[in-house]
C-alpha cells in the first residue's frame, strides 16, 4: 500500500528535493517524457509520410474521413430547427443518443450561431480543465515552471481532446459531467457527485457504472438522488421532444437500436474504436463474420465479468483504484467506444498526479507504470498500421486492460482515503 | 536519480517545444489543405484522377488535398471513405451505411 500523504515524517532528502527550482516527482518526469516522446514520434512519422507521399492513413496523426470533420455536431443542422415539432421525427438518418442529449444539443441550436458557439464551448471546456489541472498542481506544491510545463504538455499531447475538436462530438458533455462527478466524489462532496453522475448517466447510460463508487460507502440516498436526476431529465427531454411522451420514448428507442444495428457489430472505424468488442472484431477480421448474433451474449458476459470484478475486488480497493478501474471499464465495455471517450480518464489521471506529488521519492517507482500506461493510452499511436489500416485503438484496448489489471493489483492510498 | 539527470527542465522543455512546433505545423497544413472538402461529383462511373482497386470498380483510390491518396467506396450516388480495416472487402453493413449516407446528403440538397 502506498502512503501518499505529505507529513512531518517526510524524509529529509525529499524536503530538499522539493526546494529545488525544478522539482517534479520522478514518476511525473517519466510521464512528461513519455507523452512528449510518443507524440513527437506520431507527428514526426506523419510528417515524413506526408513528405514522401505515402498517402492516408500514414500522412495524418488522427482519424481521417473527408467530409466528417466537425460532422458529429453539424449533422444535426437540418433536424434541430424543427425541435419540439412533429417534423423533428421525420428527418432521414438517425439520432443515436439518449433523449436527454437532445436537450444539450438544442441548447446550442437554439442560438443564432450554433456551430460557432459549440466550437467555442469545446475550446472553453478544454481551457477550463487545463486551468483546473494547473491550479491543482500548484496547490499540490509544484512551482510555477514545472506546473505550467506539465499542464501545457498534457494539453497539446491530448489525443482524445484533439479527436474531439476534429469531430465536434457531444462526448464533451460526458467529459464535463463525469470529470466533475469524479472530482467532487474524490473531494467527498457526495451530493454534487451524485448530481453530476446522474446527469452523465442521462446523457449516455454507461456512466451509470460510477454509482458503484457510492455503494461501498453506503451513500444510498446519493445513489437515489443521481438516479432520480437521470430519470427526471430523461422525462423532461421526452416531453420537450413531443407532448406525447410515449411516442417520443418509442422513437428514441428505435434510434438507439439503430446504433446496435449499424455500428455495434460492424468493424467500422476500428482504427479509433478501443472497445473490448473492438479487439474481438480485430481478431476475427480475416473471416469478416457478422457479429450481430454475438452482441447479446457478449454484453451479458461483460456485465457478469464487471459484477464479479466489482464485488470481488473493486469494492475493497482505495478510492483512487475504484475511480480508475470504473473509469477504464466505462470507456471499454460499450460495443463501440471511440477514442474521444478516453477524456473520461483525465479525472483519474489528475488524482494520480496529486498522489505523485504527495509520495516520497523512494516510492515513486510504484506510480511510474501507471503513468507510462496513461501516456501511451492518451497519445495518438497512429504508427500502429497493418495492411494500410491504423490499429492504434486495439493497442490502446490492450493497454487499458493492462491498466485495469494493475489498478486491481496495486492499491494506492491518496488524500481521499486518509481523510 | 536517473530520471532527474535525464529529464531535466532543459531537455523536457526542448521536447515540449519540438512537440508544439510539430503540432502547429500539422494544424497549419490541415487548415491550408482543406481536406474536409469532398469531391461531390465522384461516383462509381465518374471518377477522374482515381484508380480502381478491384474489378467491380466500387473501391477507388482517390487523392485527398494535402494528404496523398486514400481508399473510397463508391455507388451510383457518390463516394465515401472506405473503412480501411476491411481491406478491399465490403461488408453488408458498410454498404447499407453508404446508402443511408447518400439519403441524408440528398435530403440536404433538396433543402
Amino acid at each position: 500500500m502506498i502512503p501518499a500523504s505529505k507529513s512531518d515524517r517526510e524524509p529529509e532528502k525529499d524536503q530538499k528535493a522539493r526546494q529545488r527550482p525544478f522539482w517534479l516527482p520522478t514518476s511525473l518526469r517519466y510521464f512528461l517524457f513519455a507523452i512528449l516522446g510518443l507524440t513527437i514520434v506520431s507527428l514526426g512519422y506523419s510528417l515524413v509520410a506526408r513528405i514522401l507521399g505515402f498517402g492516408l492513413p500514414y500522412s495524418f496523426s488522427y482519424p481521417f474521413i473527408p467530409g466528417a470533420f466537425f460532422s458529429d455536431f453539424s449533422e444535426f443542422r437540418l433536424r434541430f430547427p424543427d425541435f419540439g415539432t412533429p417534423q423533428f421525427f421525420n428527418h432521414i438518418g438517425y439520432l443515436m443518443y439518449p433523449a436527454a442529449m437532445t436537450l444539450a444539443i438544442e441548447a446550442f441550436y437554439a442560438t443564432p450561431h450554433p456551430l460557432k458557439i459549440f466550437f467555442l464551448f469545446l475550446v472553453i471546456i478544454g481551457m477550463f480543465f487545463t486551468g483546473c489541472l494547473y491550479h491543482i498542481l500548484r496547490k499540490g506544491g509544484l512551482s510555477l515552471g514545472p506546473a505550467a510545463l506539465l499542464t501545457a504538455a498534457i494539453l497539446i499531447t491530448s489525443y482524445p481532446y484533439l479527436v474531439l475538436l476534429l469531430r465536434w462530438n457531444t462526448e464533451v458533455f460526458i467529459w464535463l459531467t463525469v470529470t466533475l462527478g469524479l472530482w467532487t466524489f474524490y473531494r467527498r462532496q457526495y451530493v454534487w457527485a451524485a448530481i453530476w453522475i446522474g446527469l452523465a448517466a442521462a446523457l449516455k447510460l454507461y456512466p451509470i457504472i460510477f454509482f458503484g463508487l457510492f455503494l461501498p460507502r453506503r451513500r444510498y440516498l446519493d445513489i437515489a438522488l443521481g438516479v432520480f436526476i437521470a430519470i427526471a431529465i430523461t422525462v423532461v427531454a421526452l416531453r420537450t421532444l413531443s407532448p406525447n411522451i410515449v411516442y417520443a420514448f418509442h422513437w428514441n428507442s428505435v434510434q438507439l437500436q439503430a446504433f446496435g444495428k449499424y455500428y455495434a457489430a460492424a468493424p467500422h472505424n476500428l482504427g479509433y474504436d478501443h472497445s473490448l468488442l473492438g479487439l474481438v472484431k480485430f481478431a476475427t477480421l480475416p473471416w469478416h463474420p457478422d457479429l450481430t448474433s454475438a452482441l447479446r451474449p457478449f454484453t451479458w458476459f461483460i456485465a457478469v465479468a464487471c459484477l464479479v470484478l466489482y464485488f470481488g475486488r473493486i469494492w475493497k480497493m482505495p478510492i483512487f483504484n475504484q475511480i480508475l478501474s470504473l473509469s477504464v471499464l466505462s470507456v471499454s465495455i460499450a460495443p463501440v467506444s471511440y477514442d474521444y471517450t478516453l477524456l473520461s480518464l483525465y479525472a483519474a489521471l489528475t488524482i494520480l498526479c496529486v498522489a505523485a506529488l504527495h509520495t516520497s521519492e523512494d516510492e515513486q517507482s510504484n506510480l511510474t507504470p501507471f503513468f507510462l500506461l496513461f501516456a501511451a493510452i492518451l497519445t495518438p499511436l497512429n504508427f500502429i498500421i497493418l495492411h494500410g489500416a491504423v490499429f492504434g485503438a486495439q493497442l490502446r484496448a490492450l493497454l487499458l486492460i493492462a491498466l485495469l489489471v494493475m489498478t486491481l493489483r496495486r492499491p494506492i492510498r491518496t488524500e481521499g482515503d486518509i481523510a | 536519480m536517473h530520471a532527474e539527470r535525464l529529464f531535466t527542465l532543459k531537455s523536457l522543455s526542448i521536447m515540449f517545444l519540438l512537440c508544439f512546433l510539430l503540432t502547429a505545423e500539422e494544424a497549419i497544413h490541415l487548415v491550408r489543405s482543406h481536406p474536409n472538402k469532398l469531391e461531390d461529383s465522384r461516383t462509381i462511373a465518374f471518377h477522374p484522377n482515381c484508380l480502381p482497386l478491384e474489378a467491380t470498380g466500387r473501391i477507388l483510390r482517390c487523392p485527398v488535398p494535402g494528404y496523398g491518396d486514400m481508399n473510397f467506396i463508391c455507388s451510383k450516388e457518390g463516394c465515401w471513405a472506405k473503412e480501411p480495416s476491411n481491406g478491399l472487402f465490403i461488408t453488408a453493413s458498410e454498404a447499407k451505411l453508404l446508402d443511408n449516407h447518400f439519403k441524408v446528403v440528398n435530403e440536404e440538397h433538396v433543402k
